[in-house]
């Protein structure tokens, strides 16, 4: 946890302890390996990071409304609005969070098969809408009734009913949680792909030799 | 890896020079391709922006998708891998079948046949199995729109968020003793946090020019080093060649051979069994080639935990004296790798002190 006022430099230097550990998240007892148990275990997870977050969103819930007073670093205490306003993570914990499938992205709802393609013209996740959605529609619960609309929250926006932690939380926007990851999605992604293509490309052409004396 | 970018693009214009006539337009696109992602993720590295400077980070992530589809046939993945190896096996089986009809000749001919066959199926099918369908390519056209709500983007960067994973998590399941290690981690976390803390504030305090109380100044003197990693743990990293005896051992990681041998034969008397046989004599020990100890030395370096303390760096008294630190892991020998521990400090001197 770190707080949003500190300028970029001082936060992201790690001598300077501008974040602070509130918590490891569990990972419950692995159950014998079976399809069954599988599902069970999903539950299981998911029940276990929602109760978690419940508990660690407990002190924001009513100060993002009232306020709180918290005592400043020049002695005086003020009033302050503890709002959540980002999460940083890497894509897997995001999909985590956001109850979003492993081939979605978090921010808007394209769907899997055109992520190569031009993307940018989609709409934006309204995480909200689902749980409205979910709401007025109580029977989709079940899960044996397939119907029309069970497959269009599922599928069309690939989410995973109700397993958003953050779901719940006054004055927080939700798909806004979600920052841009320079290191995950540049450096270890899009790089490394490009690496194995260019390898590919000039092994092709017979210049991998040239390359490699480069 | 921020500067591997410029690096990159040269060398793979340099490998690209003087192309055949065939060869200039997949060059041309491979390079163009290479370079937007470079040039976005440099300015995506930015530490403020203007309008400009949005429009062409915006250009290239536009100019990335529409030019990557010279890659294209590079980008497979697994399932897409397996299925020319089907093909192929089942071409096989129907060409060998065929051959034993026919005579050499047309079996050659065939054959040639065959596998330009085979090779045009293959790309066929990885022309039209290949996608860039990853989750990764969205994730860059949120970059402008991100910018022009929040700033720029190294801030919100995850690298400070994973040093924690290490820092937090790894190096306090490594003092722990294992036993409902969570405990442990978060307090041991919370005892480093807070003494650092200690420290900033009074750095700032000393700074502001505030009057402090001379002990707790000598205290803090003495206790600003703490927050540096000791040397000894990264000298004694990785393998080491040249050491034959427990001298050599010694001197490699700073414990003096004496202490060693006692200690050996300390673990010998408790531990071992009967029938290990082990010199109990320290010179005989000392010249013992270490392939020889390696049987016992590794059980001996794995179990105990109570030995070698090594450091006595200027923190040692004023940390918790729970705080295990690992030393460092060492290649006794070739072969054996064993971790020393510190636990108690002050039993073991060091060599020389």
């Amino acid at each position: 946890m770190t707080i949003g006022n500190l300028p970029s430099t001082i936060r992201n230097r790690p001598g300077s302890m501008a974040i602070l550990l509130l918590g490891l998240l569990p990972i419950p007892p692995k159950l014998a390996n079976s399809s069954r148990a599988n599902k069970l275990q999903r539950v299981i997870n998911a029940d276990t990071l929602r109760g978690v977050f419940e508990l660690i969103f407990v002190p924001l819930k009513g100060g993002a409304r009232e306020g709180a007073p918290i005592d400043c670093a020049d002695g005086k205490i003020r009033r302050c609005f503890p709002i959540l306003s980002w999460w940083i993570a890497d894509h897997m914990e995001n999909v985590t969070l956001h109850g979003i499938k492993s081939n979605a992205c978090p921010k808007c709802e394209v769907p899997a098969e055109e992520l190569g393609s031009r993307a940018g013209h989609h709409r934006a996740r309204d995480y909200a809408r689902y749980e409205r959605y979910e709401r007025e529609n109580p029977s989709l619960d079940s899960e044996t009734h397939d119907s029309a609309h069970a497959r269009y929250t599922n599928e069309t926006h690939s989410i995973k009913r109700g397993q958003n932690v953050f779901q719940g939380l006054v004055t927080v926007s939700t798909p806004d949680l979600h920052k841009p990851d320079m290191l995950h999605t540049i450096y270890r992604g899009l790089f490394k792909h490009m690496i194995d293509w260019i390898q590919g490309f000039l092994k092709k052409h017979a210049r991998q030799q040239a390359f490699d004396d480069g | 890896m921020r500067n591997l970018g410029g690096g990159l693009l040269g060398v793979l214009a340099g490998a690209l020079t003087q192309p055949d006539s065939t060869q200039v337009q997949p060059f041309r696109r491979a390079l163009t391709c290479v370079r937007s992602l470079l040039d976005f993720t440099m300015m995506a590295q930015y530490r403020s922006h203007t309008p400009e400077t949005i429009s062409y980070m915006e250009e290239y992530a536009t100019q990335f998708p529409d030019t990557k589809d010279i890659f294209l046939e590079f980008c497979i993945s697994k399932r897409t891998q397996e299925k020319p190896d089907e093909l192929g096996k089942e071409l096989r089986r129907q060409r060998a079948q065929m051959k034993e009809r026919l005579p050499p000749s047309q079996r050659r001919q065939i054959r040639d046949d065959h596998r330009e066959e085979v090779n045009d199926q293959h790309m066929e099918l990885i022309h039209c199995e290949s996608n860039f369908n990853f989750v990764k390519m969205p994730l860059i056209s949120h970059f402008r729109d991100h910018i022009y709500i929040f700033g720029n983007i190294p801030m919100y960067s995850t690298e400070y968020g994973d040093l924690p994973h290490k820092e937090q998590i790894k190096d306090g399941w490594r003092r722990s003793n294992n036993i409902d290690a969570a405990r442990q981690i978060l307090s041991s976390y919370g005892r480093q946090h807070a003494i650092r803390m200690r420290i900033l504030n009074l750095e700032f305090l000393q700074r502001a020019g505030a009057d402090l109380p001379t002990e707790v100044v000598e205290h803090f003197e003495k206790t600003r080093a703490a927050p540096t990693p000791p040397a000894d743990r990264r000298i004694l990293k990785g393998c080491r060649d040249n050491i034959h005896n427990v001298v050599d051992f010694g001197r490699a990681c700073d414990i003096s051979p004496e202490t060693i041998c006692r200690e050996l034969i300390r673990y010998r008397r408790l531990r071992l069994p009967r029938e290990c046989r082990l010199p109990e004599n320290p010179a005989i020990l000392r010249a013992l080639p270490v392939e020889l100890l390696t049987n016992w030395t590794s059980r001996f370096l794995r179990s105990t935990s109570q030995v070698f303390t090594t450091y006595t760096g200027p923190d040692a008294g004023v940390l918790d004296s729970s705080v295990t630190r690992p030393v460092g892991t060492i290649a006794f020998g070739y072969r054996l790798v064993g971790r020393i521990c510190m636990v108690r400090s002050g039993v073991v001197s060091r060599q020389g002190s």
